[in-house]
């Protein structure tokens, strides 16, 4: 299957992602892909403006519902414009745009799901991550049965087929692992394949607010979710 | 130990309970004086209770196990504090369900509001 790079829309959710924002949907461009859909999650600064100026679709959540919710909005927002493939990417700039290629290169060989995994290349990944990284591999093997190098990662592509049938109900960090259990539910063909990873101290510093607690709380929306 | 009543006597630890309710229900009845708060009917009896209760048991503890002689349970004491400890479960996991609930109901708001502007603003872009 042939994928065009005008029947892709890159899907970015963000919330007071406005420093940074720009230069993600410029980098995004760069590589020509020209549909980009952001998500503004109730941002309080200028993510909306820096969006829509650099050239970017927006749909806004009036209040903060968290990032799950806000690629809900995003997907569904996509199918009523009849895109054929989505690419979702964080809005702090730690994914690279030029990963996208990859990403749709297995997509067209016919995979239903294509996860980019920052543990599959070369990247320089904190320990506390790759160790948050690990609990949460193993706990997605133990209620889905797929086993993963990254199941927390964001950037991933999805064809059609795929982002019509699923169908998550997570507002939060658990929209992540909730994908996975979607894939073994809806029975899609899915592949992991290396991305690069750009840690910066801003992308850092906000993990940071989002690490172990939610880790927990993931956890355990996981385990009742497959009770 | 200190002495309320002649021939009365409490702990240090029943009389801070016991000022904690007090201070509580004073608190509670100052905001609905003040018209700070207008809890319902059944949220202010729920609230006294509790309260009162508290405040009860912290001076009173005979109190307590009367009841229970009262309520049929005899010297089993500690079935009420079982039997307490489920009722309480049960009903903060009702609270958390509820809260669950009318977030998603939240959630589910803001993404058709957002939806909707959008099919306004970039509809028939595609079409």
């Amino acid at each position: 299957m042939q994928i065009q790079k005008k029947d892709c829309c890159v899907l970015i959710p963000v919330y007071n992602e406005g420093s940074v924002l720009a230069d993600v949907i410029r980098d995004i461009h760069e590589h020509h892909f020209s549909h980009c859909l952001v998500v503004n999650d109730g941002s309080t600064d200028n993510s909306e403006a820096k969006a829509r100026q650099a050239g970017a679709m927006v749909i806004t959540h009036r209040i903060r519902r968290g990032k799950g919710a806000a690629i809900r909005t995003g997907l569904e927002a996509i199918k009523l414009l009849h895109y054929k493939v989505v690419i979702t990417m964080d809005g702090d700039g730690q994914h690279v745009a030029s990963d996208i290629d990859m990403l749709l290169s297995s997509l067209s060989r016919g995979y239903d799901v294509v996860l980019g995994s920052r543990f599959l290349g070369k990247n320089k990944i904190p320990l506390l991550r790759r160790f948050y990284n690990w609990i949460g591999n193993r706990l997605i093997h133990l209620l889905t049965g797929i086993s993963l190098s990254d199941s927390q990662s964001g950037f991933r592509a999805y064809s059609r087929n795929a982002f019509q049938q699923m169908e998550t109900y997570s507002d939060a960090y658990e929209y992540d692992s909730e994908i996975v259990q979607e894939i073994k539910k809806h029975r899609l063909s899915y592949k992991e394949v290396p991305v690069k990873v750009r840690y910066t101290p801003y992308s850092l510093q906000k993990q940071q607010k989002q690490s172990l607690l939610n880790g927990v709380k993931t956890m355990m929306q996981l385990l009742f979710s497959s009770l | 130990m200190i002495t309320l009543f002649p021939n009365y006597s409490i702990s240090g630890a029943q009389l801070l309970l016991a000022l904690l309710a007090l201070l509580f229900i004073l608190y509670h009845l100052y905001l609905i004086i003040k018209h700070i708060t207008a809890p319902s009917l059944f949220r202010l009896a729920m609230s006294m209770t509790i309260w009162i209760g508290i405040l009860v048991t912290a001076i009173f503890p005979e109190f307590t196990r009367r009841s229970v002689r009262f309520a049929g349970l005899g010297e089993n004491f500690n079935t009420l504090i079982f039997a307490t400890f489920v009722i309480v479960f049960v009903l903060v996991y009702w609270v958390i369900h509820r809260q669950e609930a009318q977030k998603k109901d939240l959630t589910e708001m803001v993404r058709q509001l957002a939806l909707r502007d959008f099919k306004q603003e970039y509809g028939k872009k595609r079409e």
